[in-house]
């Protein structure tokens, strides 16, 4: 039996395993053992890759009789050009775009990025606006580049571990396995819900939904009052701090509790943690990126970890966990909200650097990011876009507030999705269904929460018919007319050497990394530039304490606190949260459904999680069936589970179930425009027997 | 003799003992499992190695026998003969054939046979929901 090493393609932890394969079918997949990353242990998802196969192997276009037949590859892609091309002659450029994903390799999304974004000159963002885009611009504005500062292994370094608004039991169970190798640490959750993670941390700070930044600016303050800040760290390294010391004055220990939930006394205990810990790191997900403030609240955590000097040094760091398996190669390389390798669309070296590695005009490169994910919604709403091209992910299911979507499908002429299955959600209303490879047939690269990339190798051998991602982009690209452009493309290798080249002279350089380094081994972090040598296998950003910032200095961000948005009435009095319930069901469930083992232990219906005390109260009983009913006008039945982890006006609802995010709203961050998915005032009523 | 306890109350259906279960023998199948419940709630599912054990009253050739010393019900691929009897016995359905060749009963040893020598799925639990307990 061959047993071939690739790279798990579910969350950003991007764990190695070992897939023994006879016949070309895989019989079992291992950990690989002493990984730098996984240790020798995953999740139950890897260990169930081999259930990802391709629904099919030819096309489906839709007849004028609605039904969908097969049709062939150039037939495909020749309809794709024609309808595409047309609409865009009829309405213009902009009237075409496309939602992609960070489940697809940094290869696949570097050329899609090629070919939509500056071939056809549209817009095109990816999903992972829905869960990264907050932490990205975080970066961006306090380390001047989007950089994740930590190895995973600072978890076993820190003597005082802070979760925020993240519960890796469930979400990144290796990750979690880093936290509890980590005999020493005091581990202290911070979250609304009492989370898997909250149970098994040493002290749960159970804040009130969305009052997170409050609580950091208080820290803050309480800190600089007390002096404990590390002075000479904040003088040499940083800027604004007096600014932001005038900022937080205000957010006094007096209006805490009201506030946050926290009583001074519990606020100042928290800071004494932190100023009497010598390593102390701070880790965050979704629970801060999908908020209203988020980019704000994420640089409050920020500014905690520099005031304190809780950043580049081991067991340090503000640390945002990541979620897709390839968010980073997304971020960086999709060409969708920077120019290729973090470089700006406005700034004409970079442009002139990009386009001379492309062989291509420069004026042809898109000159600024995308519209958002939310905003391309709109425009379809609003009649402005009427072609749209889906990529491996499932917007009439994971959008916030996805009736939009639906509705948005009736207002397109030309919906095209490209998916491993034809039966998702969002492939089940498409005019064109172009039929992908799983991640076990491909060849590429995915970057890692702590900025590793890893390669992804195809352990199986392709079935005649079958195209890739990558492949699929190239026919489509050819079929629009893009030739010699197309030639420096050819294959997933040829793009990894562009993407090289983009990274050249960039925070993330990775001019030093040679394909061959990430086959087989633990992959390689970025930066490593041309000439590094690998001597250490998990190391952290900022150890030289310079940042990327023009003037070298971390800045200090902050503003006011906002009001919520979209505040409890007395009609809608609850408040809805929404997060990950289950290690082994993944998102919208299009790649997990198919996992016995999984199925088994999932519960089938949408379901909410409602306080004990609270259904006594309507007198709701456990499994009885209730209607949820949200401000934004939608509705929802949903299973009722009765449970002492949520509070008693607070419910809590999977994301793994199409009704739920037609509850979440359309609110988004400011800066980030990631939704704001964890805070939904709602209504629930029993459905009369 | 060590049992494996389970603590439904903390049982969260995260299957890392499931994972753990099939890392620690090498293998493309689990000797244990989750499932939900008429209402709704998490059901590990794991050989108790039982008293009167049913598997090995059935068992034809001697393959499925009980460890008087250990207390395990141990299982000899060699001596048997796939004759599913013991899978058909099995009051708690927690036994079931190999997936590639059909033939091997997939059977709980506690990790005796393994690395880790002592039950991988209850060294990792994240809920201590499974705990190795004197019966």
């Amino acid at each position: 039996m061959e047993v071939k090493q690739s790279t798990c393609n579910y969350c950003s932890i991007g764990c190695n395993l070992d897939f023994y394969v006879e016949d070309n079918k895989i019989r079992k997949i291992i950990p690989t053992k002493n990984h730098t990353v996984n240790k020798g242990f995953c999740c139950i998802k890897g260990l169930q890759l081999n259930r990802q196969e391709s629904s099919r192997r030819l096309p489906l276009l839709r007849g004028e009789d609605g039904v969908m037949r097969e049709v062939s590859w150039d037939k495909a892609f020749e309809t794709f050009s024609s309808r595409m091309k047309e609409i865009q002659n009829k309405y213009g450029k902009e009237s075409v775009a496309y939602l992609s994903t960070a489940q697809i390799t940094t290869e696949e999304l570097a050329l899609l990025g090629f070919v939509g974004r500056t071939y056809m000159g549209i817009n095109g963002d990816g999903n992972t606006r829905l869960c990264m885009a907050t932490a990205a611009v975080a970066h961006n504005q306090s380390f001047g580049y989007d950089s994740p500062p930590y190895a995973l292994k600072d978890l076993e370094l820190s003597d005082t571990i802070i979760f925020i608004g993240a519960n890796p039991i469930v979400t990144h169970p290796v990750l979690w396995e880093y936290a509890v190798r980590n005999k020493d640490a005091k581990i202290i959750s911070i979250d609304p819900r009492k989370s898997e993670t909250t149970i098994k941390s040493d002290i749960w700070i159970d804040i009130k939904p969305k009052s997170d930044i409050r609580l950091f600016y208080t820290l803050a303050n309480v800190l600089i009052e007390k002096n404990w800040i590390d002075k000479e760290y904040i003088e040499k390294y940083s800027e604004d701090f007096q600014e932001f010391k005038e900022h937080v004055n205000k957010y006094t220990l007096d209006g805490v509790e009201e506030k946050t939930g926290i009583s001074k006394k519990r606020v100042l205990e928290l800071a004494e943690i932190i100023h009497k810990g010598k390593k102390v790191s701070f880790w965050w997900t979704m629970g801060v990126n999908q908020g209203y403030q988020a980019v704000r609240t994420a640089q409050s955590i920020i500014n905690l970890a520099v005031m304190t000097g809780n950043i580049g040094r081991e067991g340090t760091g503000a640390n945002s966990i990541t979620g897709q398996c390839n968010a980073m190669g997304s971020r960086l390389y999709s060409n969708t909200t920077c120019l290729y390798g973090g470089r700006n669309y406005n700034n004409l070296e970079d442009r002139k650097e990009v386009a001379n590695i492309l062989d291509i005009d420069e004026s042809i490169l898109p000159t600024k990011p995308t519209i958002s994910y939310g905003e391309i919604i709109d425009r379809i709403n609003s009649g402005e876009i009427k072609g749209l091209w889906v990529i491996a992910t499932n917007p009439r299911h994971s959008s916030s507030d996805n009736m939009k979507f639906a509705k948005a499908i009736n207002n397109l002429e030309f919906l095209v999705v490209q998916d491993l299955y034809d039966d998702t959600d969002t492939a089940q209303h498409c005019d064109l269904f172009l039929p992908s490879v799983p991640g076990t047939k491909k060849q590429g690269t995915l970057i890692n929460t702590e900025r590793r990339l890893s390669a992804v190798t195809p352990v199986l051998e392709r079935e005649e018919g079958e195209l890739s991602d990558y492949e699929i982009f190239l026919g489509i690209g050819k079929a629009l007319g893009i030739e010699e452009p197309l030639e420096k493309w050819n294959t997933p290798r040829d793009a990894f050497e562009l993407i090289k080249q983009f990274s050249k002279g960039m925070p993330g350089d990775i001019t030093g990394v040679d394909y061959n380094m990430i086959v087989n081994s633990n992959g390689v972090q970025w930066p490593f530039k041309k000439g590094d040598r690998l001597i250490e296998d998990e190391r952290r950003l900022f150890e030289d304490n310079k940042y990327y910032t023009p003037s070298g200095k971390v800045k200090f961000i902050y503003e006011d606190i906002m009001e919520i948005p979209n505040p409890i009435t007395k009609e809608y009095p609850y408040v809805l949260n929404t997060g990950r319930t289950t290690v082994g069901q993944w998102h919208t469930q299009t790649r997990t459904s198919e996992i016995p083992i999984v199925e088994d232990a999932s519960i089938k219906q949408a379901h909410l999680l409602i306080n004990v005390e609270l259904a006594n109260q309507l007198g709701i009983k456990e499994s009885d069936k209730i209607i949820v009913s949200a401000i934004n006008g939608e509705k929802g039945r949903f299973i009722a589970k009765l449970s002492r982890n949520v509070k008693k006006y607070h419910l809590f609802a999977p994301i793994h179930y199409i009704e739920t995010n037609a509850l979440t709203p359309s609110i988004f961050d400011t800066y980030s425009k990631e939704p704001s998915y964890k805070y939904m005032p709602v209504n629930i009523k029993k459905v009369a027997k | 003799m060590k049992r494996i306890k389970i603590d439904r109350d903390k049982c969260i259906g995260c299957l890392t003992c499931t994972t753990a279960c099939i890392i620690s023998h090498g293998s493309a199948d689990n000797r244990s499992r989750v499932v939900i419940d008429s209402y709704g709630k998490y059901a590990p599912i794991f050989c108790r190695h039982c008293e009167k054990p049913e598997c090995v009253y059935t068992c034809m050739t001697g393959a499925m026998k009980k460890n008087q010393d250990t207390g395990i019900v141990e299982y000899d691929k060699d001596h048997c003969a796939n004759c599913f009897m013991c899978i058909m016995a099995c009051p708690y359905g927690v036994l079931k054939p190999d997936s590639v060749e059909h033939k091997v009963i997939m059977k709980c040893d506690m990790c005796q046979g393994t690395e880790s020598g002592s039950p991988s799925c209850v060294k990792k639990c994240p809920m201590n929901a499974i705990t190795l307990e004197e019966v």
